[in-house]
């Protein structure tokens, strides 16, 4: 066969690819060479020494890591010579060790335990005493025992190379060498975890979990991350119904095994003591837990009162994405038939909906790109500067495609192409990147739309002079741009919160869509767009119907139904009489909107949730819900890989499942729905979807794309939206303000999480280092910021990834300040924008000094 | 970029470097050496001015310093004395030399003196092994030791800022 080569290993013939190593070779004779460097995610290192093997016709032994497999070549490992040889390899590693594996968490899953059992030499010739390093606490996070360290520098290697953090190095020489960070200072980095995962024995493990398991106890039990869209696959490590740990398999699930900080450290809102266990009701102004039966009685006999009084349509509900595909479903089923509502809402409304809508309505799809796509891709081009701190998964894939494969990356975006040290970012490593004035990456997209759209399809775009004056991106740069994208074999566009999330966002979805077709960038092998998902299940919730939209499987619901905010100002207006909310927290999330005075006016509010969140504590009832790790289902992934939840653990406490829930209310509402499990909703999901789901065709993509063209367009030209600034702010500097996520942090659980809050439980404006010097400004120090409206005072913190001109806020803790930003809807898919606005920075006169939260 | 500590002259010299070498990374041993040279010793601060200059984090500059025995990352005295610990000179007394400069200068190896005129540290095979034991001060060879004459190296460098027992510069043993 082409491409493959023949050689002998241990007597036995194999056929392996061009290009193997020997090690791996091994594997296919059924020989697994002993290994501590060596991992097939790094380049090798050839430094353990424990993998030599005797090759034919060279004298010496050679180590099969880093040997590539040859046209008739004859090795051998079972032979007395190389048992020996690395026999003495291992003398010498357990020369140094404590072997102290009684109390060492990686017990049981060592490969220096394994390893040592097959090769120990079981009598030590070594006199000299043991080095000894005292015991660090490697940050708030791990564990370092560098007793155990057996130098394989597999930690220092993976954070470079595939996390591109660089922050371990290795430290001394000789048998004193140590892993560690500059100098001794804790660790401040992305703290993904992949050092614990990645360290062959024991010397880098977990504070988290520490001690608290062998690892022979616990259960594990695969399934989908709750955080992202990038829908990683974890194992959630159990014992007796309490989630211990997290771990994930190399090369397994669509994150190959890579995991980042909230994937690994942020689990443990799982088992969190503030965990509502039973439903509670509110009864003359006092809130008291009650039975299940109490609760979805009083339920259903008063959304049956509502319904009889002022009709189906007085009656909303809202669900949030973190819900799996089968709880959305049953949540539009019970509310569209049951009920008899159209108004329908979740998540997705936040930013999600207008890719999904848009992509949808010219590609009669979503599904345009795969991770496979961004690894192969020789031109990315990502319009989503923060995606390592958003979906730190699919940015590793871009790190892959561009440090390994040689991609050409370009950074279209409102941050700085400068990185905080220990932390990557993905501008950083752009081909070209263009910095962008915030919120004017939609004049860049009909810049590149200019360039390569001649015959100008879609109506009269702006002139090259007014874009650059908008966006500050000459015609030289766009048409350089425009050109590398165009001609790019295999081109992937990435859209990120910055263009979903922000201002006339359904039309630059739409835009891009022309774009990538004038570059003729889908439809072809490796080419197409992603669009990326803050919340892990923001596609199914489109796709299952739990948009107002949309029916499940993407069919246009009858218009009339309301989205998210049309119904807070629905109950605001006295319209809408009950909501039933499941896991949103509209009251936090959308603090420009009166919320809690809109909530004031319903007649029912019903909330399905983990914690008593802002918005469970106005409910008249609260139904205790499960974590993700307590039920089975399935989530969508961005990419749209459909992928299985399994419950880990029993219900905490007296709580149920979601769909379990809609189940028994759907019973005492008298319309029984008589699911046993998950996979019976599953297959009458799949018979409602149309016949071409999930996957469409090629050949149906470039049908719908020859339908789009031939209707009628018109671009809409975006517009500045934020109100100008009122008074009380003479003596600030005027900034662009940005609320966004940061990595350590997702949405409402991760605060719930003890891992994710060590790292970072604070809030903070981040400002570039360059700007703060000007103003006289130290880390730490409180500034005044003066929004539009309000204004709020806080700490600031360093970082160079900030753009010049613009403050950066994390949205996890404090939301008022978005209290103070305008807020716009979006007239095509009412998508609420509030994240972005123009802001004063002062300085107060007494300076407060607090703890620093980066190193710079 | 702004710099914390190394001055400007020794930014551009590291930068003068640059086209000699593939990668601004493999710079690295030259801009140490340059940074020690005008510091004296690799300061955390100088050794983050490198990291900015060569696109490296900290920990990467870190590394390779503390790999390298000629990189000072603590302050070193005026006069820096480097006793050879390879087999040639250990096998004609290094050790006993050791413990004799120890004594006499009342630190231990890695220390200075508190008038910081001597540290005192171990180095590897300094190329002189047929006059052992040893030793280099600053840049100056000093070989077939004695107790004595150590004391009157001391002395001297103590006394004139130089000795006469000096048998040779920097990586130039004693013609034998």
């Amino acid at each position: 066969m082409d491409g493959m080569i023949k050689l002998t290993f241990n007597g036995q013939e194999i056929e392996v690819k061009k290009g193997t190593l020997l090690i791996e070779a091994a594997k296919v004779a059924g020989a697994e060479l002993p290994h501590f460097c060596y991992h097939p995610k790094l380049k090798y290192d050839a430094n353990c020494r424990m993998c030599i093997v005797e090759i034919a016709k060279i004298p010496k032994l050679q180590t099969a890591c880093s040997t590539v497999a040859a046209e008739g070549m004859v090795v051998r490992s079972d032979i007395p010579r190389v048992q020996e040889a690395q026999n003495g390899v291992m003398a010498f590693i357990l020369g140094n060790h404590p072997l102290d594996c009684p109390e060492c968490d990686q017990g049981g899953e060592c490969q220096l335990q394994d390893f040592a059992h097959r090769h120990s030499p079981t009598v030590g010739n070594f006199g000299e005493e043991k080095r000894v390093f005292e015991k660090e606490y490697f940050g708030p996070l791990i564990e370092k025992e560098m007793n155990r360290c057996v130098s394989c520098l597999r930690c220092v290697r993976y954070c470079d190379e595939v996390i591109d953090s660089n922050a371990l190095g290795s430290i001394d020489r000789g048998s004193i060498t140590e892993i560690g960070g500059f100098s001794h200072h804790p660790l401040d980095c992305e703290f993904c975890g992949g050092c614990i995962q990645i360290c062959p024995v024991g010397a880098l493990t977990s504070r988290a979990s520490m001690y608290d398991y062998r690892t022979w106890q616990v259960k594990k039990t695969n399934t989908i991350c709750t955080y992202c869209g990038d829908g990683c696959q974890l194992s959630l490590e159990t014992i007796d119904d309490n989630v211990i740990r997290v771990s994930s398999e190399l090369g397994i699930g669509r994150n190959e095994g890579d995991l980042c900080a909230r994937g690994f450290f942020g689990y443990d809102f799982v088992n969190h003591k503030e965990r509502l266990i039973r439903p509670q009701v509110l009864q003359k102004g006092r809130r008291m837990e009650v039975t299940w039966e109490w609760a979805l009685n009083k339920a259903a006999v008063e959304l049956k009162a509502i319904k009889e009084k002022y009709g189906p349509e007085a009656i909303g509900g809202i669900i949030s994405s973190h819900c799996t595909n089968e709880e959305i479903y049953l949540f539009q089923k019970l509310m569209r038939e049951v009920i008899g509502t159209p108004h329908v809402d979740s998540g997705a409304r936040y930013g999600y909906i207008n890719a999904a809508r848009a992509l949808s309505s010219v590609f009669g799809t979503t599904r345009l790109a795969r991770y496979e796509d961004i690894v192969n891709a020789d031109l990315i081009l990502s319009f989503a500067g923060d995606m390592a701190e958003t979906n730190p998964i699919c940015a590793i894939k871009i790190k892959e495609a561009v440090r390994k494969k040689g991609a050409r990356l370009i950074a279209i975006d409102s941050y700085n192409s400068g990185r905080d040290t220990y932390k990557s970012h993905l501008p950083h490593i752009a081909h070209r990147h263009l910095e962008v004035k915030m919120g004017t990456e939609g004049w860049v997209i009909l810049g590149l739309l200019k360039v390569l759209d001649q015959k100008t399809s879609c109506g009269p775009l702006p002139s090259f002079e007014t874009i650059e004056r908008e966006s500050g991106i000459g015609e030289a740069a766009l048409r350089e741009v425009a050109g590398l994208y165009a001609g790019a074999q295999r081109g992937v566009l990435i859209l990120g919160r910055a263009i979903t999330r922000n201002q006339n966002g359904y039309q630059n979805v739409l835009n891009l869509a022309d774009l990538a077709i004038a570059a003729g960038q889908v439809g072809k092998d490796g080419a197409g767009i992603l669009a990326l998902a803050e919340e892990n299940n923001e596609l199914g919730a489109v796709e299952m119907g739990g948009v107002s939209e949309y029916l499940p499987g993407l069919i246009p619901a009858k218009a009339g139904g309301k989205t998210l905010v049309e119904m807070i100002d629905a109950a605001e207006r006295g319209e809408i009489k009950a909501l039933y909310i499941i896991g949103e927290n509209p009251v936090r999330s959308l603090p420009q909107k009166k919320v809690k005075e809109a909530f004031q006016n319903l007649h029912l509010l019903i909330c399905q949730e983990l914690f008593l969140t802002e918005t469970a504590e106005l409910s008249d009832i609260v139904f205790s819900a499960v974590s993700f790790a307590e039920k089975d289902g399935r989530y969508t992934n961005q990419e749209g890989e459909i992928q299985k939840v399994r419950k880990a653990i029993e219900p905490v406490g007296g709580s149920k499942p979601d769909w379990m829930i809609f189940s028994l209310l759907a019973d005492k509402l008298g319309s029984p729905f008589h699911y046993k499990n998950t996979d019976e909703i599953w297959k009458e999901v799949v018979l409602n979807m149309p016949p071409s789901w999930p996957a469409l065709s090629k050949g149906a993509i470039a049908s719908s794309v020859t339908s789009y063209m031939k209707r009628e367009r018109k671009i809409i030209i975006p517009s500045d939206d934020s109100p100008p600034l009122q008074g009380g702010v003479r003596g600030g500097h005027l900034f662009d303000f940005q609320v966004g996520q940061s990595l350590y942090h997702s949405g409402k659980l991760s605060t719930y999480a003890s891992g994710l809050n060590t790292i970072i439980s604070k809030e903070a404006v981040f400002i570039h280092p360059d700007d703060a010097e000007p103003l006289g400004l130290v880390e730490g120090e409180i500034v005044n910021i003066s929004l539009p409206v309000g204004a709020i005072q806080a700490p600031v913190a360093f970082s160079k990834r900030i753009s010049r001109g613009t403050l950066f806020f994390p949205e996890h803790f404090s939301l008022e300040i978005k209290k103070g930003l305008p807020l716009t809807i979006d007239p095509s898919t009412h998508v609420p924008y509030g994240d972005r606005g123009v802001v004063t920075l002062s300085k107060i006169s007494v300076a407060v000094s607090t703890k620093n939260l980066t190193i710079s | 970029m702004k710099l914390r500590v190394l001055s400007n002259q020794a930014k551009e010299a590291i930068c003068a470097e640059f086209p000699k070498y593939p990668t601004k990374r493999s710079v690295l041993l030259p801009a140490l050496w340059i940074a020690q040279d005008e510091c004296g010793y690799l300061s955390e601060p100088a050794m983050m001015d490198i990291a900015d200059l060569l696109d490296l984090t900290p920990v990467q500059v870190y590394d390779v310093a503390t790999f390298y025995y000629m990189y000072h990352l603590k302050p070193v005295g005026k006069f820096h004395i480097q006793v050879c610990k390879t087999l040639s000179c250990g096998l004609v007394g290094a050790n006993a030399l050791i413990a004799y400069i120890q004594k006499r200068l009342e630190i231990r190896v890695g220390e200075t003196t508190q008038d910081g005129l001597f540290s005192l540290k171990l180095v590897e095979c300094l190329a002189a092994c047929g006059s052992g034991p040893m030793m280099q001060i600053n840049e100056d060879y000093y070989e077939h030791l004695t107790n004595q004459k150590v004391d009157q190296i001391l002395d001297d460098l103590k006394r004139l800022g130089r000795s006469n027992l000096a048998t040779s510069r920097f990586r130039l043993p004693m013609a034998i």
